[in-house]
């Protein structure tokens, strides 16, 4: 939000302006005694206090995301308008990834909106191990769930308290589409050789990242 | 200003609220192949001119419900197939080859009525001791047959023997299902099955 902080800079400076104006004449088109003879030189008029310069955006931040499916991110922030700004991280749950997403901020205010949209991706790592335990398929069984990784696409909308120039705080929410491939595998589950193909879960659901911001 | 972050916040609230039933989770196997434990059947042949012939059935109960996961098959029955995609049978004794094969009916029994899901009337290169046939039905749902996680196929099969062949009256055969399975359920499903 420019507009208050021009509005708060046009009526602050316009004393100023006013006193470097010309003194206006008196009605009636008459002219002022003339006490220049006795009177000292009128001293020059005192340049108008400048006005602070705005600091300008900064380009790059650091922000910390906590979510669903997002996991942890750790991201680089790097933002060329202000309102714009592109993210790469880091990202740790049952595996490591990565999340790269672009955000919008359409006003800077103290409270903002925010639209983002972000790709994720999880490596495999132990994605498998936990799936088996979580959903307690039998030690049998457990050779046909292989490597699993997943990937996600969401679009989210969010409000956000704090500083375009320093810290910030962001709530997000929205819709994503997540898709969990599993590597198949061959085991023998009662006596029958079972041999799967990779399969695939997907998901249409709603997600959410809270987010703490830092512009330097 | 106050109006943007309110109608967010709504949005934010109102959209997972009033989606569960938009929301949804799928599960996609394109195939999974079951080697069943090889069987035995019996073909009682009958003497005709130039050789015997006889007919023959069987059946297999596959416990699916220990090899699919069970939310597919628990699914909504419209929202949740099982279907065969190729059907094999592989000789393991009693024969030296599967020529004497003339015909081979496969249906799937269950919980409904039978359902024809492979058909065979002859064609295999002499010697074969294995054949792989499409489902001749692949739209068929198996898993409305699904009954306590059990689905059975029955065989009817014809069998000629040439005179001076050997007689396959008992033989052993292993039988290969591949399978595709899909299931989506939406949120409010996965919450109040």
């Amino acid at each position: 939000m420019r507009l208050p902080s021009l509005l708060l800079a046009v009526v602050l400076a316009a004393p100023a302006v006013a006193a470097g104006a010309p003194q206006q004449t008196q009605a009636g088109g008459q002219a002022a005694p003339d006490t220049t003879a006795s009177a000292p030189p009128p001293a020059a008029p005192s340049p108008a206090p400048a006005e602070p310069a705005e600091r300008p955006y900064p380009n790059f931040g650091i922000a910390l995301a906590l979510g669903a499916p997002d996991g942890a991110v750790l991201s680089f922030v790097y933002s060329p308008f202000y309102w714009m700004a592109a993210d790469v991280g880091f990202a740790y749950t049952l595996a490591p990834g990565f999340v790269i997403g672009l955000e919008f901020q359409p006003i800077d205010f103290v409270v903002f909106p925010v639209i983002r949209g972000e790709y994720g991706y999880y490596f495999a790592g132990n994605t498998a191990t936990y799936i088996k335990n979580w959903t307690n398929v039998p030690e049998a069984a457990q050779p046909l769930i292989g490597d699993a990784s997943y990937n996600w696409w969401s679009g989210l909308v969010g409000i956000g308290i704090g500083s375009r120039r320093g810290f910030s705080f962001k709530l997000e929410g929205g819709i994503t589409w997540l898709s969990l491939n599993v590597k198949g595998g061959t085991g023998t589950v009662n006596n029958i050789v079972v041999t799967t193909e990779p399969y695939r879960f997907q998901a249409f659901a709603p997600t959410a990242r809270l987010v703490f911001q830092y512009y330097f | 200003m106050k109006t943007t972050v309110t109608i967010l916040l709504a949005a934010l609230l109102a959209l997972p609220l009033s989606a569960c039933d938009s929301f949804y989770v799928e599960a996609n196997q394109p195939l999974a192949c079951l080697t069943l434990q090889p069987q035995s059947f019996n073909i009682p042949v009958v003497a005709v001119p130039g050789g015997f012939q006889g007919e023959w059935t069987g059946s297999t109960t596959v416990s699916i419900g220990d090899v699919l996961p069970g939310f597919i098959l628990d699914g909504p029955p419209q929202d949740r197939r099982v279907q065969l995609v190729s059907f094999g049978l592989s000789l393991t004794s009693g024969a030296t080859n599967l020529d004497w094969l003339q015909s081979l009916q496969v249906s799937a029994t269950g919980s409904g009525a039978p359902v024809s899901v492979v058909s065979y009337d002859g064609g295999l290169p002499p010697g074969s001791r294995s054949l792989n046939l499409p489902a001749t039905n692949p739209g068929a749902n198996l898993a409305d047959l699904v009954s306590n996680g059990n689905l059975t196929f029955t065989y009817t099969g014809s069998a000629a023997v040439p005179a001076g062949s050997t007689i396959p009256t008992t033989w052993t055969g292993a039988v290969n299902l591949c399978i595709q399975a899909h299931v989506r359920k939406t949120f409010n499903q996965l919450i109040n099955p």
